[in-house]
């Protein structure tokens, strides 16, 4: 069965790299891409048109002869993987956001308690404020091997750190273009803003549900039975010491688990933040002002 | 958790303190590099950003479930013909998920070891399990291994043999002859190898070579053996390989041969000591499940010119005097050696009987019959075995292998189907790897070439299953080495029948061996892997080839010769049918 996310990405891929290509049936994919072919004794290093027909489902093999079957795992994957690889490291931009005062106010007023004070909306107050956004691959090794991809973002005003910001804006239209007013200047920087997504990565990968280790303590075990098993008999010997010790150190190497993290790609969006100063209505009383996040959709009353 | 099964063999230990186990965090690319992008203002758009993210989430790794070997390579191979075999991919995943990637495979010949080898090794590289290995084989297979990774694999390497490569590459290829040797072993102990594989592995079967104690000291995660007769002569050799590969997997030597050793080449509790070894050993046989293609034999008996039968029974005679009457401290084997070069051609002959003719040792009467026989030889233009090799190279479409012992022989043959208008491709035990490599490339590639010429250890090792038909000019006295020739073309990833035409000389040993082989070791009736379950057999004790050897030394007359055989045949026949418990079960 033809995988859609494979089918998708392949598309995407050519379009981001502005290769021509041609889909058909929603079936085949026919694509032109430049190649670098390396250096050689004989040859020297030069740019190549290849032509690719691909198919996602082995059953279409048949139907488009000639076709190459890309899967997840397929050496074609891989390529296109390893080239896009190439691009998309840095991003900066923003969700432009229109202020319609009434919209605004209805999805306040709907996030709202009923039992809220009542109050008029004075002039609303747009921001659009830095965050940095770093998506992790996270490594864990022992003499098996599991990855997962994390993706963690914090806003560079007052610090938030949030885990979801990259599938919130997965529906969102995110320009390159920054706006022309209302930016607000960061109050972290980069590198300690990114110190403090590690040290939360670091903390949530502490707190990783620990199977991963359990089990691998668990083949170290056995596999120190063993070795203690065959080398017990001489143990007198200082000869065969040396090569339990040795040995021992191996085992350790190998089911020893480590976790590596590598940053995929870093984002620096700017992103919408509303605040309204409030009048309450029939009292004296004072309503601390109101902030409203429209990617997340979130009220917060400021303190 | 799965404790060891001897640890009711021996005390409780007091438990050992455990090392720690807290994960060990390492950063990959530094923020930095990505700062400085960002002050380059190097953006990219949003799509490439986000493609870039679902590229690395579709590449991910999610344990050993499935085989991403396959996946990656499918399109590769169904390109190139390479047809991966069910046997090949079980092994690959049990390897992984249940051996941990330390395992002996111990397929019987042709079914593939190095393929599974290299699979496993690949999928590792491919999870990003393996950056750094080593492959140590003897060295007339390092080639081959070479291209074998190259072109079924794609994995680049090095065959390595100065002192400066061990650090700078991280994929080799060794003999094991080289790696060590002082000035190399030195350079890779301080080397730590993601995985190291050892083929023919079998010649580290005892712990006090200095083979065994290399490769025991070598740094490794992963760890294969491969060899096709794990068990030869003993069993402490078994336990020697599998405590290289896992110590204490069969316990210590003590517990195991008061266990599993009834004497060193019969196991006890066969059934246990089975279970054990299928937790480190893996080895698929011959049979109808492995997708051999039909072996067609024919046996073609020669009836030699009468100046050729002359040579023949003169030089016979020749030799069975000299063994009798011949003067004390002069060796049998140039006489053994002589017998067996008259059976392949007359040109053979020449050099060993120039030799003999100013050998000291010889008698005045010996050394004239010597002359006189050398002088009959040179007189002999051309033997009956040509025309016929010539007639099956005419009949036949194919290209064509021919095997033959002697180097003499070989050249004959060359000359004679050059003169006939063949262009032909020899190998021989001379030729460096890369030789070798270049002229098995010419042979599969130009067409001009119809046949290739190979000495017994030219051909070693080397496959050649693109091509289907084999003349065996001449017979190794040894059945092994006869199987191992057809071995060469019918294996796995042979696509057609195999066509294998045996050469006799009527009234001579050839003939007699050949119909032993044929009618009593049954070498090419039964069922593929079935003969060398055989061989395996007449291979205990002395060896076919000595008794062979023996015969002819005491036969005196043709008759007693036929008798002889006659005899062997019949132990043969009661060796093969006896049923008596050993080692073999245990495989």
């Amino acid at each position: 069965m033809s995988d859609p996310t494979v089918f998708n990405f392949i598309i995407n891929s050519l379009k981001v790299a502005g290769a021509p290509h041609t889909v058909i049936q929603n079936e085949l994919i026919m694509a032109e891409c430049q190649v670098n072919v390396p250096r050689t004794f004989f040859t020297p290093a030069r740019v190549e048109t290849q032509s690719l027909q691909i198919v996602c489902d082995p059953a279409l093999l048949e139907k488009y002869p000639g076709s190459e079957l890309v899967t997840r795992g397929s050496y074609r994957l891989q390529w296109f993987v390893e080239g896009i690889q190439k691009r998309g490291l840095i991003f900066r931009g923003a969700y432009l956001y229109e202020l319609d005062y009434r919209r605004v106010e209805r999805e306040i007023n709907l996030r709202l308690p009923p039992e809220r004070p009542l109050f008029f909306y004075k002039q609303p107050l747009l921001k659009y404020q830095p965050h940095l956004l770093v998506n992790f691959k996270v490594i864990l090794e022992t003499d098996e091997k599991f990855e997962e991809l994390y993706s963690l973002s914090i806003n560079l005003i007052d610090g938030t750190i949030s885990s979801n910001l990259m599938a919130e804006l997965a529906t969102k239209k995110i320009s390159p273009q920054l706006p022309k007013k209302h930016l607000e200047k960061k109050k972290i920087p980069y590198s300690e803003g990114f110190q403090a997504l590690y040290n939360h990565l670091t903390w949530l990968l502490k707190n990783h549900d620990p199977q991963w280790i359990e089990a691998a303590k668990d083949r170290w075990k056995e596999e120190v039975s063993y070795l203690e098993e065959y080398f017990k008999e001489d143990e007198a010997e200082n000869s065969s010491k040396d090569g339990f010790y040795r040995r021992m150190a191996e085992i350790y190497r190998k089911f020893r688990p480590v976790i590596r993290i590598d940053i995929v790609n870093v984002a620096l969006l700017y992103l919408p933040f509303i605040t309204y100063t409030l009048e309450a209505w029939g009292s004296s009383k004072e309503l601390p002002p109101i902030h409203y996040d429209p990617v997340k959709q979130r009220i917060q009353w400021a303190i | 958790m799965e404790t060891s099964p001897h640890a009711t063999l021996s005390k409780p230990e007091p438990e050992r303190a455990l090392p720690d186990f807290s994960p060990v965090f390492q950063s990959g690319n530094a923020f930095s590099e990505f700062l400085l992008r960002m002050r380059r203002k190097e953006w990219d758009s949003w799509e490439a950003f986000l493609l870039h993210h679902q590229g690395i989430e579709l590449t991910l790794s999610h344990g050993f479930e499935d085989l991403l070997v396959i996946s990656h390579l499918q399109e590769h191979w169904r390109k190139n013909g390479f047809v991966l075999y069910p046997h090949q991919i079980e092994t690959v995943k049990k390897v992984i998920s249940e051996m941990r990637g330390r395992a002996i495979l111990a397929d019987e010949v042709g079914l593939g070891k190095t393929i599974e080898a290299a699979m496993i090794l690949k999928e590792y590289m491919l999870r990003g399990l393996v950056k750094r290995f080593l492959i140590l084989t003897p060295a007339a297979l390092c080639r081959q291994w070479e291209a074998e990774l190259r072109e079924k694999f794609e994995i680049h390497t090095l065959i390595a043999n100065r002192e400066w490569e061990w650090a700078n590459y991280d994929q080799i290829i060794a003999s094991l002859d080289t790696a060590k040797k002082e000035c190399h072993r030195n350079e890779i102990l301080k080397n730590y190898y993601d995985m190291v594989i050892v083929d023919e592995a079998h010649k580290l079967k005892s712990d006090k070579t200095q083979n065994f104690q290399f490769v025991n000291s070598i740094q490794k995660k992963y760890f294969l053996l491969l060899s096709a007769t794990p068990l030869q002569n003993d069993l402490k050799e078994l336990f020697n390989m599998i405590s290289l590969l896992r110590p204490g997997q069969l316990g210590s030597y003590r517990n195991f041969k008061k266990n599993y050793i009834a004497d060193k080449r019969k196991p006890k509790n066969a059934g246990e000591l089975k279970s054990l070894l299928s937790g480190v050993m893996i080895r698929n046989k011959h049979g109808a499940h492995i997708g051999f293609t039909k072996r067609n034999v024919q046996n073609i008996p020669i009836v030699l010119s009468p100046m050729e039968r002359e040579m023949y029974d003169r030089t016979t005679d020749f030799i069975r005097r000299c063994l009798k009457n011949g003067p004390a401290g002069m060796s049998a084997l140039p006489l053994l050696t002589l017998q067996r070069e008259i059976c392949s051609s007359t040109f053979a002959a020449v050099l060993t009987l120039y030799k003999l003719a100013h050998k000291i040792l010889m008698d005045e009467a010996q050394q004239q019959e010597a002359v006189s026989l050398l002088k009959l030889a040179q007189q002999i233009k051309n033997n009956a075995k040509m025309a016929v090799v010539e007639e099956l190279i005419r009949k036949t479409p194919e290209k064509v292998i021919i095997f033959t012992e002697f180097l003499a022989t070989q050249s004959y043959i060359r000359t004679r189907l050059e003169q006939a208008g063949f262009l032909t491709l020899a190998f021989d035990g001379s030729l460096s790897a890369s030789k070798k490599e270049f002229t098995k490339y010419q042979f599969k590639e130009f067409p001009q070439y119809r046949v290739l010429v190979c000495t017994e250890s030219g051909g070693e090792g080397i496959n050649l299953q693109f091509c289907n038909t084999m003349i065996n000019y001449d017979l190794p006295w040894n059945p092994m080495r006869l199987e191992q020739r057809i071995g060469r073309i019918h294996r796995l990833g042979q696509t057609r029948d195999v066509y294998v035409y045996n050469l006799s000389i009527k009234d001579t040993v050839e003939e007699h061996l050949l119909r032993l082989l044929d009618e009593k070791v049954k070498m090419f009736h039964t069922v593929i892997g079935e003969s060398e379950r055989v061989i395996g057999k007449l291979c205990r004790g002395k060896s076919l080839e000595a008794r062979i050897m023996e015969l002819v030394f005491q036969a005196d007359s043709h008759e007693s010769l036929s008798r002889g055989f006659e005899r062997l045949g019949q132990e043969i026949e009661a060796m093969i049918n006896e049923d008596t418990p050993d080692w073999e079960e245990l495989l």
